[in-house]
């Protein structure tokens, strides 16, 4: 039955994450033919505002879409589940956790594209906008980025470049799937509002949101501090601290253990919900 | 013949509000049977409980001997009294969305049915008449060989005409050891084709019999009986 939902789900949701992939892809080709026929300015003190501004507005537009595809997975949950379609989909011969488990696996796997995609993106702005915007005598290209990438990546993420693309592509799945997973729970509670409960899914996801950072950051604390006050400040980079590397190693590894545990938490709590506590108005 | 339903010591609430208090209620095979009331007396409440869709505040529902889930799921046939299916799918799509979940679900016969009524295939639904839409509904809900069929205010909102081939098609589509549990407002449209009625006021069942008992009894037809029990 999963195979089924799994099949059905992606044949009703595939068109709009897929137009949102394909305008950033356009928008960023596009973006990149304007970038490789503008000119930097004269001097190092001047800016080339046109490049400043199609940069502006090409992140803008990225972040727009990136926010976009989050909401079409919470609307997509909600509207499928919770409203007039969840009286087609909870009377399904499937279990909850089918259910969840199908909507899940597709909307990460969009959650991921895209963040790969927004990755791209910043790559693309790094490599053809900053080289236009100002006069620099540095000349970024892919190459450049790699090799300076594979020289300083130990002190700037305390791991090696190869460990450090490896790590985030793993980073990137498991933060997709608890990013859904946080949307799924905070719907899932905010059904138990019994009035107003879009806003109360609105107001469990800034709640839950608020909740992670704040736990994540005081268990990071003492850590983090601890690295910075142990180590001295030698610079081994251009402008590189000593305790840089080991700084950012521990912040991504603490943020992949919130992840995680944020994910389990909100999964239980959604299956939970979903199977003890439902109650389609 | 064991009982299809049995309903003992049934509550729901929502905050305050006793939808349904203490309700027993049994379904047997082989019976239409009409869950009548005014607005607000539990009908959709005690439909919604029966198809898992809402959580029992107290007491147990027993559907061939299991709770509401997924084996229930497979022997109920549902129709919501609202438009639940995707609107942007075609009908087509909806056939075979029905045809992959529900291994009870006859193919031929609803396409025989949506052929006889000249629904288009390809037609999107949200391109469909309020009417035809429920048509579609009903065609797909009663081309299951479910054991109960739920259907929650089947007429309601159709002209006289459709309201006359809803009711062929749910007595022309359902074997004789299923039953039906029908709820509307039109008794007098559904009468005809009622074995047993369910009156139910405030959350509790007022009366359980069989139509002919009722004509019998108080020499009135169900329609009138009904307006007799529950005038304002």
């Amino acid at each position: 039955m999963l195979t089924k939902l799994l099949k059905h789900e992606w044949k009703e949701t595939w068109r709009i994450p897929a137009l949102c992939c394909a305008i950033v892809i356009l928008m960023t080709l596009t973006a990149v033919i304007c970038f490789t026929r503008m000119s930097p300015p004269d001097n190092k003190a001047d800016l080339n505002a046109g490049a400043f501004v199609l940069m502006m507005f090409y992140v803008m537009t990225i972040s727009c879409i990136s926010f976009v595809i989050t909401l079409y997975v919470a609307v997509r949950f909600y509207k499928n589940l919770y409203t007039d379609e969840g009286y087609l989909m909870h009377t399904l011969p499937v279990t909850p956790r089918q259910l969840l488990l199908s909507k899940l696996l597709v909307s990460s796997l969009w959650l991921f594209v895209v963040s790969l995609l927004v990755l791209w993106a910043v790559f693309m702005i790094l490599i053809f906008a900053l080289p236009v915007m100002v006069l620099d005598d540095i000349n970024l290209s892919f190459s450049f980025l790699m090799n300076y990438g594979a020289e300083y990546s130990n002190a700037l993420f305390g791991m090696s470049l190869p460990v450090f693309i490896v790590f985030f592509f793993f980073y990137f799945i498991i933060s997709s799937i608890s990013n859904a997973l946080i949307i799924y729970g905070s719907i899932s509670l905010g059904q138990m509002f019994s009035k107003h409960k879009v806003m109360g899914s609105v107001l469990c996801y800034i709640g839950v949101t608020i909740l992670i950072q704040t736990v994540t950051s005081l268990a990071m604390t003492p850590y983090l501090t601890k690295i910075v006050i142990t180590n001295h400040s030698v610079s081994i980079g251009p402008g590189v601290p000593e305790f840089m590397g080991s700084f950012m190693r521990n912040t991504f590894i603490f943020s992949l253990f919130g992840a995680i545990v944020t994910g389990v938490a909100c999964y239980i709590l959604s299956e939970y919900l979903m199977k003890k506590q439902l109650n389609l108005d | 013949m064991s009982d299809l339903v049995t309903i003992s010591g049934l509550s729901k609430a929502y905050g305050h509000f006793m939808a349904l208090n203490n309700l027993n209620l049994t379904i047997p095979r082989g019976r239409i049977i009409g869950l009548l009331g005014p607005n607000g007396s539990g009908k959709t409440t005690l439909i919604k409980l029966l198809n898992g869709l809402l959580t029992p505040s107290s007491g147990q529902i027993l559907i061939d001997g299991n709770a509401p889930g997924v084996e229930t799921k497979r022997k109920i046939s549902y129709l919501p009294e609202r438009t639940y299916l995707t609107s942007s799918r075609t009908v087509l799509d909806l056939v075979e969305y029905f045809e992959d979940f529900y291994d009870n679900f006859n193919k031929d016969k609803a396409m025989s049915m949506l052929e006889s009524l000249q629904i288009n295939l390809n037609s999107r639904l949200k391109t469909l008449s309020k009417g035809t839409k429920e048509k579609v509904q009903l065609v797909l809900v009663m081309s299951r060989e479910a054991d109960l069929y739920i259907l929650d205010e089947p007429i309601a909102g159709v002209d006289p005409a459709a309201r006359d081939f809803i009711l062929k098609t749910i007595i022309g589509n359902y074997n004789e050891n299923a039953s039906i549990l029908l709820s509307t407002h039109l008794i007098s449209d559904i009468e005809a084709v009622l074995d047993d009625v369910i009156f139910i006021r405030d959350g509790q069942i007022l009366l359980c019999a069989s139509v002919e008992s009722i004509r019998e009894t108080y020499g009135k037809s169900v329609d009138s009986y009904f307006r007799e029990v529950f005038a304002c």
